[in-house]
């Protein structure tokens, strides 16, 4: 909750300091904020302070504060990887980063709520911003393009949740999770509308997750918007709806996990296949890293459904471990895409860049092989940790899974021997110009990257 | 007809949240949407058929219209229409709270204070940021 208020505060100061056309100050204010916050976030867990006793809308239980810290320090690298572009018109330096911490606080709700009340303002909140972010390249049709189809699509699935929410507060009579939960534990027979109600909000989920079925919107909305909020729907929007995900369904729904279990399988399933396949032809980056989200959304969902062999805080852990090497592996490849700095986005930009600057190489290297989930990174680690768990019940599907590593590990490597190899011409770009804040966040996310594999030996 | 309040009489009383007591709205709709249709497709059918230019003109209240329609409207109207719908929704909150303004004692006046106090930052930032300067 402090971490909330934190937050809140801090994208409100941010807009207002805007007004002063000083882009520095904005990014260090915005900066000690979003570092206050994760130290509330802290506070609040370690000493176990309630902020605001008699409210119980909020839970920032272990669970929440997991996945709500590294919500934050997401936000904190993509708010300086993207500084420049964020900040590039003066008129609304504020305005970005503001939204991006907006929509963080969002991202808190989601990960926090206990109530489907608090759920839908979460998410809203989560959401709306990110509409408007994408946007952010007023003079770029497809940065408008892109908005624009992540509002109507964003919101149409909005309106299936709800609802979904409406149909599942018509059998159990709650807004309140647990009352739910007791609802469907206590009676012998639940109604259909339940069931009903629980699909709509899977549906809702797995758009927002970007699924299969809903997974259209993804690859258009990715390669439209800006490098920093692509990463920041990459990272942040899908580790909060992941929480969520975990808190409704593995811990909510739990019982009736025969309903929704078998489709999220099937979907998993799908989401490898139809990310690993479409990544392969693709001739731009940002399009490419979008296909590869599909195809880690797959793998993530199957441990969502592994749950009920493992104990409860298990699979959590196996969520959290596999988004976050995700996360940082994109952070460092948008990092990239920000240096690169190329409109066109064309794939064949990228030729040469670790002849121009090894160490760039190195980092970029690491990120794809990470998101390849080859050993010594930490994307090999959270796809052993998810495949290790679900081959007790379902070893068809992991089969399935590692075939589709296999294809996957043919379009990273495909990248990374465009990374190293020797530019046939001379490349449009001269001087890859990394400003400090863009090595930072380079080093931290490579660093991570790198011990992420040991961390397991502390838990 | 008669046999309409027949029926619906049977049940009136018995169970008043059962399905049957819907069967007048159904027959209400269906009459509805019957006779829109029924015109829509009837009046093409019956009626002669005579064209000028004015008839066929596009219908704007009676009168002549002028010009075209599709010429760019400023952006400033969209900002402000839409900043009229935020601010007239906040209204629309106040009304409940002025209605239970008893029952909610002093903390749901914090609540409002807290709600009136974010809209005070909303309107002063779209002040600062010129959103109703007209001339710019």
């Amino acid at each position: 909750m402090i971490a909330l208020i934190t937050l809140f505060v801090t994208g409100l100061i941010t807009l207002f300091v805007a007004f002063t056309r000083k882009p520095l100050l904005v990014g260090i204010i915005a900066t000690i904020g979003l570092i206050g916050g994760l130290f509330g976030l802290m506070y609040e867990s370690r000493y176990g302070i309630r902020l605001f006793p008699d409210y119980h809308g909020l839970n920032f239980d272990t669970t929440a504060v997991m996945f709500s810290f590294i919500c934050i320090i997401f936000t904190t690298l993509l708010v300086w990887t993207g500084f420049k572009p964020l900040t590039e018109n003066e008129n609304h330096a504020g305005d970005h980063i503001a939204l991006m911490i907006f929509s963080l606080c969002g991202a808190l709700i989601m990960t926090s709520f206990t109530d489907f009340f608090m759920f839908f303002l979460g998410l809203e909140i989560l959401s709306i911003p990110v509409y408007v972010l994408a946007g952010m390249k007023k003079s770029d049709a497809l940065s408008s393009e892109a908005s624009l189809k992540y509002f109507l699509t964003g919101s149409f699935a909005t309106g299936i949740l709800l609802f979904g929410i409406a149909w599942i507060y018509g059998s159990t009579g709650s807004f309140d999770l647990l009352e739910i939960k007791n609802a469907i534990l206590n009676s012998t027979h639940n109604s259909s509308l339940l069931y009903v109600g629980v699909l709509l909000v899977l549906a809702s989920f797995l758009f927002k997750i970007g699924a299969v079925p809903y997974h259209f919107w993804s690859p258009d909305v990715y390669a439209g918007s800006p490098a920093t909020i692509m990463g920041f729907m990459a990272s942040v929007v899908k580790i909060a709806a992941f929480a969520a995900i975990l808190r409704l369904f593995t811990d909510t729904f739990d019982s009736i996990s025969g309903v929704w279990g078998p489709l999220v399988l099937g979907v998993s399933v799908l989401s490898m296949f139809v990310g690993n396949l479409s990544a392969i032809k693709q001739t731009r980056v940002r399009r490419l890293l979008a296909y590869s989200s599909i195809a880690h959304v797959g793998y993530a969902l199957l441990a969502v459904v592994t749950f009920d062999s493992v104990e409860t805080t298990t699979y959590h852990y196996n969520v959290y471990y596999y988004l976050l090497a995700y996360g940082l592996a994109t952070i460092i490849l948008i990092t990239a895409e920000n240096i690169i700095n190329d409109e066109s986005d064309d794939i064949e930009n990228w030729v040469g860049i670790a002849r121009k600057n090894p160490i760039l190489g190195l980092f970029i290297i690491m990120a794809i092989l990470s998101l390849a989930g080859v050993p010594p990174m930490m994307g090999f680690f959270g796809k052993y940790l998810i495949f290790s768990q679900a081959i007790y019940d379902y070893p068809y599907i992991v089969a399935i899974a590692l075939l589709n590593s296999g294809i996957g590990i043919y379009y990273y490597l495909k990248l990374i021997v465009k990374v190293l190899r020797k530019p046939y011409e001379a490349p449009k770009f001269d001087k890859l110009i990394i400003c400090s804040l863009q090595w930072i966040v380079l080093i931290i996310s490579g660093v991570l990257l790198l011990i992420g594999g040991f961390l397991l030996l502390l838990f | 007809m008669l046999i309409y309040f027949n029926f619906a009489s049977q049940f009136l009383g018995k169970d008043m949240s059962s399905t049957v007591d819907y069967i007048p709205v159904i027959i209400q709709a269906a009459v509805a949407v019957g006779f829109s249709l029924a015109t829509v497709f009837l009046v093409p059918k019956l009626g002669p058929k005579l064209h000028s230019r004015k008839k066929d003109m596009n219908f704007e209240c009676g009168l002549e219209p002028e010009g075209n329609a599709r010429f760019p409207i400023s952006i400033r109207y969209f900002v402000v229409a839409i900043l009229f719908v935020l601010f007239d929704v906040e209204v629309i909150f106040f009304y409940p709270y002025a209605v239970n303004f008893n029952a909610l004692q002093l903390n749901g006046l914090f609540a409002v204070l807290i709600f009136v106090g974010f809209f005070l930052t909303g309107f002063i930032y779209i002040l600062k940021k010129g959103a109703l300067e007209w001339d710019k």
